[in-house]
This record gives C-alpha cells, sequence and structure tokens, in this order.
C-alpha cells in the first residue's frame, strides 16, 4: 500500500508537463538566468499595456529580450500577493499603482532602488519620487509619466454661456465648491450638464488634508463640502448621470446625450427627446487623452483647467522585484524606462501625448501648442500641475475610503439616509475594514 | 444508502480494494484540497498580511468578524441574492417540469427545449457578467430599449446602478437564468423515476390534474428538490464571481453586491488582512455546514414518510 | 367537446409560445454576442441592433493582433481534456470503491469529502499557491491537471449513481472466475457508469475550460495563457470603444467549443442525472 502511495506521490510530482504540448525545455523555470547578473531575457509583470511598448524599445535598443505580462488591473494586486507572497522569483520587473504601493513596500517585493536615489530626485518631477519612497524613506518605485489632473472643458460651450474660454478664467469657476455650483446652475439655464456625473468632485477629496492623519480619519469642511456639492449636483439634476466608463460617458465626449437617460440610438435623439451636452470632466492627465480619443468631431473643442486642487490619478510604477534572480539586468530596465531623456522624449510621441515625469524633457516640450486642446500648451499645464501635487497627502487607505464615502455621499443623494445617517454608516464601516483607524464620533 | 451498501459486497477479502481504489483521490485531495484550508485555518488564528511576518493573535480574527457589521450586511445580501435566485430557479423548473408531464396536453419538444435551456450553463461567469452589464446599461442597454419601445415601461430603469433592490433582483435573476435548466433537468429525471403504476392508478380513481399532481408528483419530487436546493445553498453562500464581476469589483450601488465571499475576497486581496478573511471563510464555513446539516436532516425525514 | 377541444388547443398554443419565450431569452444573449461580435465599438456603445454589422474584420484582426487565440484555445483544450479524462476515471473508481466495498473509513472520508465541499475555495489560493510555487509547479499546467482527481462534488454524485443503477449480482460471476477487482471495474462498473460519467464529464470539461482565476495566478507565461486570460486581458485594454467589440468576438470564439461538446454530449444528460439524483 505504502509503495502505490509513494509511487502515485512520486508521480503527481515529478511527472514532467506532459499534457503541456509546447515547446519550453525549461529554460523558463527562471533558474537559468544569470545569477544577479546580465541577462538576455527580462520578465515584466504589469497591469498597462504601456510597457510592452517600452519594452520592445528597449529589446531594439539593448538586445536583450523582454517578456511583457499585461494583467488586468483589478486581478493584478491578487496575482502579485500570491506569487511574491510565496517569494516567486518569476517576474523580474513589478508595477503598482499608487494606492497598492504602500502595501506592496511593506510586503518587501520592490527592491531597493537606492542607487537611483540622486538622479530620480535631480531628474523627475517631486511628487513621483515621494511616491516611490517606502515609509522609511528607501526608494523603491519610479514612474515614466505623470498623471496631473485637471478640468477638461468643453471651448465651445464655455464661449457661448460664459463668452470666454480662457483656462485661468474657466479655472475660476472651478476653484471651489460653491463657484462649481454655481458655474452648474448658470450651465444648467443654457440647456448643459457640468458634469458627466457627481463622482468626478471626488478627485478634490484629497484638497487639503490627508484622509487618516495620526491614526485619525480627518472628516474636514472640505470635505463635507463635497458631499453636500455632489448631493446638490444630484438633486437638482445638473448632471448627465452619466457615470465614468459608461457608454453614455464616451459618447458624451463626441456630442449630445438624451437627458436623464433616454434610449434612442443617437441619430434620433434630435427628434423631440431632450438633450443636453457635457461642460466639464474632471480627470488625470490620461484621461485627457481618453477624451481626445472619443471626441470625433469635438476634437479640438476642449481645454484644461486648474480645479479645487491639484491632484494626480493612477500611473505606473515600476520597480524590480525583490526575488529577482536578474536584479541588475531589472535595474536597468527601471532606469532606461524613467531615468532616461531620450526614453521620455521617444515616449510621448510613441504615446502621442502623454505627460512623462522627466522635468528636463517636459520643459523641453513647454511651448508645444496642441492641436487637441485648441492650441493650449498642455505640457505647460500639465507640468505645473504635476509640480504642485503634495504627495503627503496620500494615505494606503484612499481607496477603501474614498469608495465608502462616495457610497454614503449615493445614499443622500438618492435620499436613502440622511446626511447624519449616511455620515454615521460612512464611520461605522470605516471601523469594520480598518479598525486601527479613529473616526471622529468615536 | 447504508441498506444498499449492506448486501452489495462479495466476500469479504475483497473489501480492501475499496481503499485502494480510493487511494488516488486520497492522496490529491490531501495534497491539493486538505492542505491549502488547513493552512488557511492555521492562518485565521494570526495577523497574516498575505505577506511577511504573521504573529499569533488566538480567536481575535473570529470575535471581530462576528461584530463585524459589514460581513453581516454582505452576508444579507448573499440571502437575498440567493432567495431570489433558488424561488426562480426552481418555481419555474418546477413549472416546466408540470407543463411538460401534464397527461392531458402531452407537450412535445422536450428533448430540444431541454437542451435550450441548458445552454446558458455553458458559458463562464466572465462572459455571462459582461454581457448582462452591457445588456443592462442604464441608457444605452439593450433591455431598457425592448421595454421602452414596448411601452413596459415609461423611463429607462438604472437596474444595476440605481437602487440595491435592482442590482440584487438582477444578479438573483441572472442567476435562475444560468441554473434553471440544469433543475429542470434534474426534477425532470425525478418524475420519470416515478412510476407509471402511481398515475393509472390514480387515473382509474378518477383523480383530477391537480389531485394527480398535489397528492402524487409533488411528494415523490420533494427529495430531488430538496437535493437541488442543498447544492445550491452550498454554492449560493458562495456566491462571488456574478456579483464580482458585474459591479466592476466594487460591489456597487451601495454595498448591495457584496457578497460575503466577496467581502473576505476583497479583505484578503485588497486591505492585506489575509488572516482575518480566513477567519471569515470558516465563520461563513460553519454557517453553511449548519444549514445543510438542518436541511439534510429536514431530507432525510420527509423521505421516510 | 369541440369548444372543450379548441379551448385545449388555444391553452396548448399558449404553452408553446411561453416555452418558446423562455427558449429566445436562454438563446438571444448567444444571438446578442454573436451580432455584436461583427459591429464596431462604436455601434455597439450606442444602440443594438438584431442584424450583423460589417467589422466583423476589423474585430478579427484586433483579436489576432492582441493575441495568440489559438494558442490559447489549444492551451485551455489541453487542460480541460486532462482533466475531464482525469475527473471522468478517478471519480468513477473513487465513487464505486466507496459504494461498492464496505471497509473502515468509507464513511469517514465520505463525511470530509462533503465537508471540504462548503469551504470557500477563494482563500485556499494562497496556500495552494504556496504549495505549488514549494514544488516547483508555477506555469505548469499540473496544478490545474493533476487536482481533478480529486473533484468531491463528482465523486458525491457518481457514489448515489452506482447505488442506484448498478445491480450488485453482476459483480459475483466474475469475481468467481477469479477475475481482479481492477478488470471487474473497466470491464464491468464502468460501461454500466457511463451515462452519469458522461454528466459530470460535460460539467468538468465546461467548468475546466472556464476556470480563470487558479490559472491567473499560477500561469505567467504568455505562450501558456488560457483563453479566458487571454479575453480578460483584451477587456483591460483601457480604451475599450475599440476593443469591445474585439471583446465579443474572443468570448464567441471562446464558447464555441463549449457548444460542439455540449451538442455531442447533451444526450447524455437526458437519462444521466436522473438516477444520481433521484435516490437522493
Amino acid at each position: 500500500m505504502k509503495r502505490i502511495l509513494a509511487a502515485l506521490l512520486a508521480a503527481a510530482i515529478c511527472v514532467p508537463v506532459a499534457g503541456c504540448g509546447n515547446t519550453n525545455t525549461g529554460d523558463n523555470t527562471g533558474s537559468t538566468g544569470g545569477e544577479g547578473g546580465s541577462a538576455d531575457k527580462l520578465v515584466v509583470w504589469t497591469l498597462a499595456e504601456d510597457l510592452k511598448d517600452f519594452a520592445a524599445y528597449y529589446t531594439e535598443k539593448t538586445g536583450v529580450q523582454v517578456d511583457v505580462n499585461v494583467i488586468a488591473p483589478a486581478d493584478y494586486p491578487t496575482k502579485l500577493t500570491t506569487a511574491l507572497g510565496s517569494r516567486s522569483s518569476e517576474a523580474d520587473i513589478i508595477v503598482g499603482e499608487p494606492q497598492m504601493l504602500p502595501d506592496f513596500f511593506d510586503a518587501g517585493f520592490f527592491a531597493d532602488l537606492s542607487e537611483f536615489d540622486a538622479a530620480a530626485q535631480e531628474k523627475l518631477v517631486s511628487y513621483i519620487y515621494d511616491a516611490g519612497l517606502d515609509s522609511n524613506g528607501v526608494l523603491r518605485a519610479l514612474s515614466y509619466q505623470v498623471t496631473p489632473g485637471s478640468v477638461i472643458y468643453r471651448r465651445d460651450l464655455a464661449t457661448e454661456v460664459f463668452g470666454t474660454d480662457d483656462p485661468d478664467a474657466i479655472g475660476e469657476m472651478f476653484s471651489s465648491y460653491d463657484a462649481i455650483l454655481d458655474t452648474a446652475e448658470k450651465l444648467d439655464a443654457a440647456g448643459y450638464s457640468i458634469f458627466g456625473d457627481t463622482g468626478a468632485l471626488r478627485w478634490f477629496a484629497n484638497a487639503d488634508s490627508p484622509w487618516v492623519k495620526d491614526g485619525v480619519l480627518q472628516m474636514t469642511d472640505s470635505r463635507l463640502g463635497y458631499l453636500d456639492t455632489a448631493v446638490a449636483l444630484y438633486q437638482n439634476e445638473y448632471v448627465a448621470f452619466a457615470p465614468e466608463w459608461s457608454a453614455a460617458w464616451y459618447a458624451s465626449m463626441a456630442g449630445e446625450l438624451p437627458v436623464n437617460a433616454g434610449w434612442s440610438e443617437l441619430d434620433d435623439v434630435a427628434e423631440g427627446t431632450p438633450t443636453t451636452q457635457v461642460f466639464a470632466y474632471v480627470m488625470p492627465s490620461w484621461g485627457a487623452l481618453t477624451i481626445r480619443d472619443n471626441a470625433q468631431d469635438n476634437k479640438g473643442k476642449f481645454g484644461v483647467a486648474k480645479g479645487i486642487s491639484s491632484f494626480f490619478g493612477g500611473g505606473t510604477f515600476i520597480g524590480v522585484n525583490e526575488f529577482s534572480e536578474r536584479k541588475e539586468a531589472a535595474m536597468d530596465f527601471v532606469e532606461f524606462c524613467t531615468l532616461n531623456e531620450e526614453t521620455a522624449q521617444w515616449w510621448i510621441e510613441q504615446s502621442d501625448g502623454d505627460i512623462v515625469s522627466m522635468k528636463s524633457v517636459l520643459e523641453a516640450n513647454k511651448d508645444y501648442e496642441n492641436p487637441s486642446f485648441g492650441n493650449q500648451k498642455t505640457y505647460e499645464f500639465f507640468t505645473k500641475e504635476a509640480e504642485a501635487v503634495d504627495y503627503s497627502l496620500i494615505t494606503r487607505y484612499d481607496t477603501a475610503i474614498g469608495d465608502a464615502f462616495g457610497q454614503a455621499i449615493e445614499a443622500v443623494q438618492k435620499q436613502e439616509k440622511t446626511k447624519e445617517q449616511a455620515l454615521s454608516d460612512f464611520y461605522m464601516e470605516i471601523n469594520a475594514i480598518y479598525p486601527e483607524i479613529t473616526t471622529p464620533e468615536q | 444508502m447504508a441498506k444498499t451498501t449492506r448486501k452489495s459486497h462479495g466476500p469479504n477479502h475483497v473489501d480492501h480494494y475499496g481503499f485502494i481504489f480510493c487511494i488516488p483521490f486520497i492522496v490529491t485531495f490531501l495534497i491539493f484540497s486538505v492542505y491549502p484550508v488547513v493552512r488557511t485555518f492555521t492562518m485565521s488564528f494570526t495577523d497574516y498580511k498575505g505577506y511577511g511576518v504573521a504573529n499569533f493573535v488566538g480567536v481575535a480574527n473570529y470575535s471581530r468578524a462576528i461584530q463585524d457589521p459589514l460581513f453581516w450586511d454582505a452576508f444579507l445580501n448573499t440571502l437575498k441574492m440567493w432567495g431570489l435566485n433558488i424561488v426562480l430557479q426552481l418555481g419555474l423548473a418546477l413549472l416546466l417540469t408540470i407543463v411538460f408531464n401534464d397527461i392531458k396536453y402531452k407537450m412535445r419538444g422536450l428533448s430540444i427545449f431541454r437542451a435550450l435551456f441548458y445552454l446558458p450553463n455553458l458559458i463562464a461567469a466572465t462572459s455571462v457578467a459582461f454581457l448582462f452589464k452591457t445588456l443592462l446599461d442604464w441608457k444605452f442597454g439593450s433591455v431598457n430599449q425592448v421595454l421602452l419601445s414596448i411601452g413596459l415601461i415609461k423611463e429607462p430603469v438604472n437596474w444595476l446602478g440605481g437602487s440595491a433592490m435592482t442590482a440584487q433582483a438582477v444578479v438573483g435573476v441572472v442567476g435562475a437564468w444560468m441554473w434553471f435548466g440544469n433543475s429542470f433537468i434534474m426534477l425532470m429525471a425525478g418524475v420519470q423515476g416515478i412510476s407509471h403504476d402511481y398515475y393509472e392508478a390514480a387515473t382509474i380513481d378518477g383523480a383530477g390534474r391537480w389531485t394527480i399532481f398535489a397528492k402524487i408528483t409533488m411528494p415523490l419530487l420533494r427529495p430531488i428538490m430538496m437535493y437541488v436546493a442543498i447544492t445550491s445553498l452550498i454554492g449560493g453562500l458562495q456566491l462571488f464571481d456574478i456579483p464580482y464581476l458585474i459591479s466592476g469589483t466594487k460591489g456597487l450601488p451601495g454595498r448591495s453586491l457584496y457578497t460575503a465571499v466577496f467581502y473576505l475576497f476583497n479583505m484578503a486581496f485588497t486591505n492585506h488582512q489575509m488572516g482575518y478573511a480566513a477567519a471569515i471563510a470558516f465563520v461563513l464555513f460553519a454557517i453553511i455546514a449548519l444549514c445543510s446539516m438542518v436541511a439534510y436532516k429536514l431530507m432525510n425525514r420527509k423521505e421516510e414518510i | 367537446m369541440s369548444a372543450e377541444k379548441t379551448k385545449s388547443g388555444i391553452i396548448k398554443g399558449i404553452l408553446y409560445l411561453a416555452l418558446i419565450f423562455l427558449a429566445v431569452l436562454c438563446v438571444v444573449p448567444f444571438w446578442m454576442m454573436l451580432i455584436n461580435s461583427t459591429r464596431s465599438g462604436n455601434e455597439i456603445m450606442t444602440g443594438f441592433s438584431m442584424l450583423p454589422g460589417s467589422s466583423l474584420i476589423d474585430n478579427w484582426n484586433a483579436v489576432l493582433d492582441n493575441l495568440d487565440i489559438f494558442r490559447g484555445m489549444f492551451n485551455s483544450l489541453i487542460i480541460a481534456v486532462s482533466c475531464t479524462v482525469l475527473v471522468s476515471y478517478f471519480s468513477a473508481m473513487t465513487a464505486y470503491g466507496l459504494a461498492c466495498y464496505k471497509f473502515k473509513g468509507s464513511n469517514v472520508i465520505f463525511i470530509i469529502m462533503l465537508v471540504f465541499m462548503m469551504v470557500p475555495a477563494q482563500l485556499g489560493l494562497l496556500g495552494f499557491y504556496d504549495l505549488c510555487n514549494k514544488m516547483g509547479l508555477v506555469n505548469s499546467y499540473i496544478p490545474l491537471i493533476i487536482p481533478c482527481i480529486a473533484s468531491p462534488g463528482t465523486v458525491f454524485f457518481l457514489r448515489q449513481y452506482i447505488l442506484s443503477v448498478l445491480p450488485k449480482a453482476i459483480l459475483e460471476a466474475p469475481r468467481i472466475d477469479g477475475a481482479s477487482e481492477l478488470t471487474i471495474f473497466h470491464r464491468i462498473v464502468l460501461p454500466i457508469m457511463s451515462p452519469g460519467i458522461a454528466t459530470m464529464a460535460i460539467g468538468a470539461f465546461i467548468g475546466s475550460w472556464n476556470n480563470y482565476l487558479l490559472p491567473l495566478v499560477l500561469i505567467n507565461q504568455q505562450d501558456k495563457f488560457t483563453l479566458p486570460m487571454m479575453i480578460a486581458s483584451l477587456s483591460s485594454v483601457k480604451d475599450i470603444a475599440t476593443n469591445i467589440g474585439a471583446t465579443y468576438l474572443a468570448v464567441a470564439i471562446s464558447v464555441v467549443p463549449i457548444i460542439i461538446v455540449f451538442c455531442f454530449c447533451s444526450k447524455y444528460i437526458i437519462s444521466s442525472i436522473s438516477a444520481g439524483s433521484v435516490k437522493g
């Protein structure tokens, strides 16, 4: 009996990948790469397509083959935690979005990049450097891009309603919650919606203080203002009810949208159904590209202006897997992607307008007049916004707290709860998820 | 079951083959199922984050789970969605069974319908969620377009973003849509297992169609309905992928699409509280086990009548 | 009499209409999927049509540009077929062992099996990965295939099935003739069980074909990606407007093999589930 058992065990463990049917002959188990030295192949795990282009470019320049494995963003933390939690050396280069980084750093997944510290501090926009530091101030990740936010607005509608499409003037109209409400009212009177959805305001949630400071949840006046404004915009129907990423939201970039969810195909809209147009979107810089790419006939009619506060959103930060067996080579790749002027300039062209993190390259593109945005000097604008980002306002709790706060707001908007109820439920929720955080009503 | 096993065997000297036949199963099961679960169990007594060092914290995670309002909310959501699902699924299956067994109308095309009804079972949850998300889109979804054009609704329904109720109802209905064909096949099988003698005798006695259904078909179908309900309960309380995918991994609107497993999954992989998530898993397990036990007892009692 | 007849005719008509309506509900999503796979992203976003569009070739090119879809299909096929074979053979063997022999611990095994069906699988993930990593099985299909040997649900079902379809007396004669137990299992038991096995095989094939989370975590090399992984990575591309048609097409392609398998096996479903569950 024991022999059968042993044999089965052995079989289960030792059988080569019998069914596998492909030609790999073991060079992919990761152990055959050079011991920390040069390698002829690197493996990247990422959640955005960008690094595919970088990898191809790197191969072109250096001859080192780079395999890029793109994982759906929602699944990325699961995959990375599972694999690197078991100290897997499969990936050489790993990435993270800012909100994932603190946990990944704590977990020890990202290798020390201190050798780039001086260069990064000197060359990159400061919030990128700050985001790459772990809680002990050790540099562990860098990004090739900055993702500063802006209010992306329709110049043609602005001229029509406000008599100006000047970014500074428009910025003024979005400089506080009161101003936004006022602007919304005027737009509504003219038959337009200020935003697709009240979710647009969430980007300003960190305007003046981090969500959590010294273990205490910060419910500031500004955040309450966010809540009140979101509720007012919703209940007065000043928004188009087209949430980000919905089909209606995409469609709004190109033109008219049925009011409060009409149904007919866009072509039929003219016949009687009341329609609206979305005036502004609050998005990070990559959102500006999305809008440009979906604007169709509206291309060129947009402008970018500053909102309540300078913020950023998302962005891919690159680092080296602590357990990689090809760290040196991986470091070289990270340096190539993030600290190389020539690469940065290449990326601006390759990506057709992404905003890079390298200060000198941003400076060089400062005077570029962007035809997609009414010949506005977008690089100059985004550089200024990126430099104004205060990374100390960001905490690891932001995603979960932001989601919960968004839900609280939604409940008030739909009159399912009173403001007080919604807030106390919100505090309860934060307590349940993070028992270590003190909430105001405790 | 015990009854059948008693007489069946040959001489005692071959009985150890029963065990031998189970060995591959047992070995694989121990390695790939028991080991990970046992590891999860030990994790539930620690503050493990999914990485790094795990400190023993005793039953702290369990007491936290029992007091966690969000967990119980999520559990309640699960119950609601599963409840609607099972009522629709079994109800529809039962209705179809009645229709196809009616002695008066003698409906045809059973095998074709059965195959068609089974179709939704074939698609991956990812694709199902993707499809329904698109179909139920507030402004551009085909469902609203169709309902509006035939005048059933006056303005589009915000199925997945509106109230908690519609969103939960959608998940319940989608679940029923996926599984009713399967239940129908099982119930049909159950009916076909009922001896025709019963029916003939009843017909001779002059019993009407409804009497036959109520007095003969239903009682005989009960065990199989319980079987379907219990397997569905075990699966249903672990409801995860459809709500997860259909709500774009956030559980919106509100927290209405958060299910218990959804909650623990997020706790483990987004909030990095692996130890606590493990504890939730075992609290959930205890509940499922208890429910199944109760249901099993009920089922057995009914069967003996 | 004739009025009675018309009345029952009408009722019958209504019943058929209802049945057809239900059947349409089951088929429509497939139809929409096929239609949408021939339409462009913009068309899909802005409205729905029951008739095919003209972007099939564009979508097809988009799928091929982004994915090695045939590689994915081949990979998924290998895993699903191996898994199905293992599930069928070993579950039948285990079920037979549990049902037809009386040995110490058979009940314990049965109960443990049931208990483990109730533990949420998602959390085993960490332990499972750790195990595979220690055994050097990351990026291998072994962890996706071998565990199929032990699928409690299938064993549970087949055990019920055997109890109801296998006449025990049938085993006595060959035993007296000196046939080995394994031969009896192969020659006599397996053929008798085949309808029940077939049902479970369909389920196993579909389950394995559609499996996403486990391959996602275990497989890192693009050339080993399974179909669901590829589809997920396609829909993760930022600009879905240009890719939504392609995503539909990829989903449609992934469903085709399942439909084929289903067409061949659907007959078994009829006879099958019955015997196993009747005795529930």
